[in-house]
C-alpha cells in the first residue's frame, strides 16, 4: 500500500500487520534504518494528511540510530521529529542527541491523582469545584505563579528534581516514588542553562500554561482489566485528577538555545540531515553533553512544576471538601514524561547497550518486573497515562514486554491533533463549545478567547482509536478509561 | 497591505507576514507576534524599551527579532505596539519599542507562544515587498 503524502507524492508503506507499517529504508537515500509506524488503516488515513510520515523517514537519517525510526499512532507533524516520534541512538556508534527529538516543552508530561470521591460526591457542586480550581491554579497567557525561584534556589531545584518542591512543602516524599525517574534525572548541569532560561523560569513554577495543557477532574467510566484496576485502587465512578503541563518558559528557552548550538554542530561534525530542525550533536561531544545537562535541568523543572500544581490542587480540594488531602485519598498514581531523552539499556544484537532514547510525544511504557518501577507496580507494569481531548476520554494503561522488545519501552502519548487551530476556530464558529460540553455534563473553564474552540474535541483524533492500536499491537495494555467532568484550560 | 495572516499547521500556528520593505516586514512581524497573544493594538503606550540585535544574515536577524520580543514578553510581560528603528541593515537592528505591560487580569488572553521555530521558515523579497513565513510553537 502507498500513502499519498502531503506533497502529493507517494510515501511507500509496507503493511506488516493490521497495526504496523514499514517505511522501507530505500524510500530516501540517506535513511539508515526503516521507519515503523503503529496505526490501523483508519488512523493512517488522517496521519497522511500532513507531513508526519516524511518526518519519520527524515529521523531515520540520524547518525547512530538503532533499528527503526518509530512512530506512535497519535503522530502528527512536528519540528524535525514528528510529534509521536521515537528514536534510539547508540553513543558508541556515533549516536547523536537532537533537541528537536525532545521538543520545546521539555518533559511535558501528565500525572494522574486518585481520590476516594465518587461522581455523586462532586456532581452537585461541580461548577463551584471547577471554579475554585480555575481561580487557584495559575493558567493562561502571561500568568505567573506565587512561587518565586531566584537563580541560586533554581540551581538547587534543578539538581534535586521534585524533591525540592517536597522540601518546600509541596507534597510528600511518597509522591516522588510514583514519578518516572523519581522526579529527578541525574546529570543535570545548571551551568549549561542560559540566563534567559533562568529568567523565564523564575515566575512560572506552579503554572499550567496554555495551549493543550490542562487540569481535569475525571471519573473512571470503564474498567478494562479488573485485577489490575484493583491493584491501582481504582473503581467505576471514582474521581481522578489529571494534570498536563511541562517545563514552561524555562524549557522552551533551553530548547531554543540548544537548537542554535546544534546547527553549528552539524557543520563541525559533518552530519547531514534533511531538515534544519533535526540539528543534532554526538551524545559524547561537548555540545551533546551540554544539551543533555541542560535538558535534564528542564526535565527536573517540569517535575517540580507538576508537583507544585498537584499540591495546589490538593489545597483546593481540602478547602472545598473541608477534609485533608490524605483523608480524600489524593495519592499520586503516577507521573510520566512524554517529551524527553533518557539513557536506557536495551539488548541490541545480543549485546546490552546503553542508548539515548528520544521520546517526542511518546510515553515510556516499562513492563512488569522492571527495576525502575515502584514496589507497588513491580508485578503490574508502569502506569502509562494517555490524555484525550476534553470531551471524550483519557486512559490508564500499563507497559509491556512487547514494548521493550519493539519500541524501546515506549507507547503513545495522547490523541494527537487532526485539525489545525485555525480550522478548529472556523469549525466552532457560531457554536459554544462550553455549552456543548456542558450538555454532556462537562464543565469547562478557559482563559483564552479562542482557546476552547481551538481545543475542541473534534480538533483531535479519537483517543479511543489511538489506544486501541497500542493495546492491540501489545505495546501497552488498557486498564481503565476515564471521562472528563471538569476541565480548566489556559 | 495587510500586515500578516495565519497559515495552517496541525498542532501549532503559522504566520505569513508582509512588508512593503524590510523595515515594515520587521515591524509587522513584531505586531503579529503580540497580536497572537493579546489585543496589542489597544495597549496604551506607557513604556519605552531600547533594543539592539545582530544576526548572521537577514533570516537570522528576523528570527532573533521575534525571539527577543517573545523573551521580553515572557520575562517582563512587555507588549509592544510601536517600533522606532534607529538603525537597520540586513543583519543589524537598533531602536526603541513602545507599549505596555500585560496584565492577565485586565488584558485579553489569546494564545501563549512557546517558541519561534526554524520549521519551514521562509523569507523572500517579491515585487510587492517582503514576505516571511514562520511557525510558532503553541
Amino acid at each position: 500500500m502507498g500513502g499519498r503524502g502531503y506533497f502529493g507524492y507517494m510515501i511507500p508503506l509496507k503493511k506488516i500487520d493490521d497495526f504496523r507499517w514499514e517505511i522501507p529504508v530505500s524510500y530516501k537515500k540517506g535513511m539508515r534504518v526503516p521507519g515503523l509506524v503503529f496505526a490501523d488503516e483508519k488512523l493512517l488515513a488522517t496521519i497522511q494528511l500532513d507531513q508526519a510520515l516524511e518526518q519519520v523517514a527524515n529521523v531515520a537519517f540520524l547518525p547512530g540510530i538503532v533499528r527503526y525510526s518509530l512512530a506512535m499512532p497519535d503522530i502528527h507533524w512536528g519540528y524535525g521529529f514528528p510529534v509521536g516520534g521515537v528514536a534510539a541512538t547508540d553513543p558508541e556508534e556515533g549516536g547523536v542527541i537532537s533537541p528537536g527529538g525532545i521538543g520545546f516543552d521539555i518533559n511535558c508530561g501528565v500525572r494522574l491523582v486518585r481520590t476516594n470521591l465518587t461522581e455523586e460526591d462532586v456532581r452537585p457542586r461541580l461548577r463551584e469545584l471547577v471554579q475554585a480550581l480555575f481561580q487557584n491554579i495559575p493558567c493562561g497567557v502571561g500568568e505567573s505563579g506565587d512561587i518565586r525561584v531566584p537563580k541560586n534556589e533554581a540551581k538547587k531545584m534543578l539538581l534535586k528534581g521534585a524533591r525540592w518542591a517536597v522540601e518546600q512543602g509541596f507534597g510528600t516524599l511518597e509522591d516522588l516514588e510514583y514519578s518516572e525517574a523519581g522526579g529527578c534525572l541525574e546529570g543535570a548541569d545548571p551551568e549549561a542553562v542560559s540566563e534567559r532560561a533562568y529568567e523565564r523560569g523564575s515566575t512560572q513554577l506552579g503554572t499550567l500554561g496554555s495551549g493543550n495543557h490542562f487540569l481535569e477532574v475525571q471519573v473512571v467510566d470503564q474498567i478494562l482489566d479488573p485485577a489490575a484496576a484493583e491493584k491501582l485502587h481504582l473503581e467505576l465512578g471514582q474521581v481522578t485528577v489529571m494534570i498536563h503541563s511541562g517545563s514552561r518558559g524555562f524549557g522552551y528557552q533551553i530548547c531554543e538555545d540548544s537548537l542554535e548550538a546544534a546547527q553549528r554542530a552539524l557543520t563541525k561534525y559533518n552530519i547531514t540531515v534533511p531538515d534544519r530542525q533535526l540539528a543534532c550533536a554526538p551524545v559524547h561531544s561537548p555540545e551533546g553533553k551540554r544539551y543533555l545537562g541542560a535538558m535534564r535541568c528542564a526535565a527536573n523543572y517540569a517535575w517540580n512544576n507538576r508537583q507544585c500544581l498537584m499540591s495546589l490542587t490538593r489545597n483546593v480540594f481540602e478547602r472545598f471538601f473541608n477534609r485533608s488531602f490524605r483523608d480524600l485519598g489524593m495519592e499520586l498514581i503516577y507521573d510520566v514524561a512524554h517529551n524527553i531523552a533518557k539513557m536506557e539499556t536495551y539488548e541490541v544484537n545480543g549485546r546490552q547497550k546503553t542508548l539515548c532514547i528520544h521520546r517526542k510525544g511518546a510515553t515510556r511504557a516499562f513492563p512488569p518486573g522492571h527495576p525502575e518501577l515502584p514496589q507497588a507496580y513491580r508485578d503490574l507494569g508502569q502506569p502509562v497515562i494517555i490524555p484525550g481531548d476534553m470531551g471524550r476520554n483519557s486512559y490508564l494503561l500499563v507497559g509491556t514486554n512487547q514494548a521493550i522488545e519493539e519500541t524501546f519501552g515506549t507507547s503513545c502519548h495522547g490523541a494527537g491533533r487532526v485539525m489545525s487551530r485555525a480550522a478548529a476556530v472556523k469549525d466552532a464558529k457560531g457554536r459554544s463549545i462550553e455549552k456543548e460540553l456542558e450538555q454532556k455534563g462537562i464543565i469547562v473553564m478557559g482563559r483564552g478567547k479562542k482557546g476552547l474552540a481551538e481545543e475542541q474535541p473534534a480538533a483531535y483524533k479519537d483517543v479511543n482509536q489511538v489506544v486501541e492500536v497500542v493495546h492491540n499491537a501489545g505495546i501497552a495494555r488498557k486498564i481503565v478509561r476515564m471521562r472528563p467532568v471538569g476541565v480548566i484550560k489556559g | 497591505m495587510k500586515p500578516y495572516e495565519i497559515i495552517d499547521h496541525t498542532a501549532d500556528i503559522g504566520l505569513r507576514i508582509y512588508g512593503k520593505d524590510w523595515e515594515a516586514l520587521l515591524k509587522n512581524a513584531g505586531f503579529a507576534l503580540f497580536d497572537l497573544m493579546t489585543d496589542a493594538a489597544s495597549m496604551e503606550p506607557k513604556i519605552q524599551v531600547p533594543f539592539s540585535l545582530k544576526g548572521k544574515n537577514r533570516e537570522d536577524l528576523f528570527l532573533h527579532w521575534l525571539r527577543e520580543l517573545l523573551y521580553l514578553f515572557s520575562t517582563k510581560q512587555f507588549v509592544f505596539k510601536d517600533f522606532n528603528f534607529q538603525e537597520l541593515t540586513e543583519n543589524r537592528l537598533k531602536g526603541i519599542a513602545q507599549g505596555g505591560i500585560f496584565d492577565p487580569k485586565s488584558h485579553e488572553q489569546r494564545m501563549e507562544v512557546k517558541a519561534v521555530t526554524y520549521h519551514q521558515f521562509k523569507l523572500e523579497e517579491q515585487k510587492s515587498g517582503w514576505v516571511a513565513e514562520v511557525i510558532l510553537d503553541i
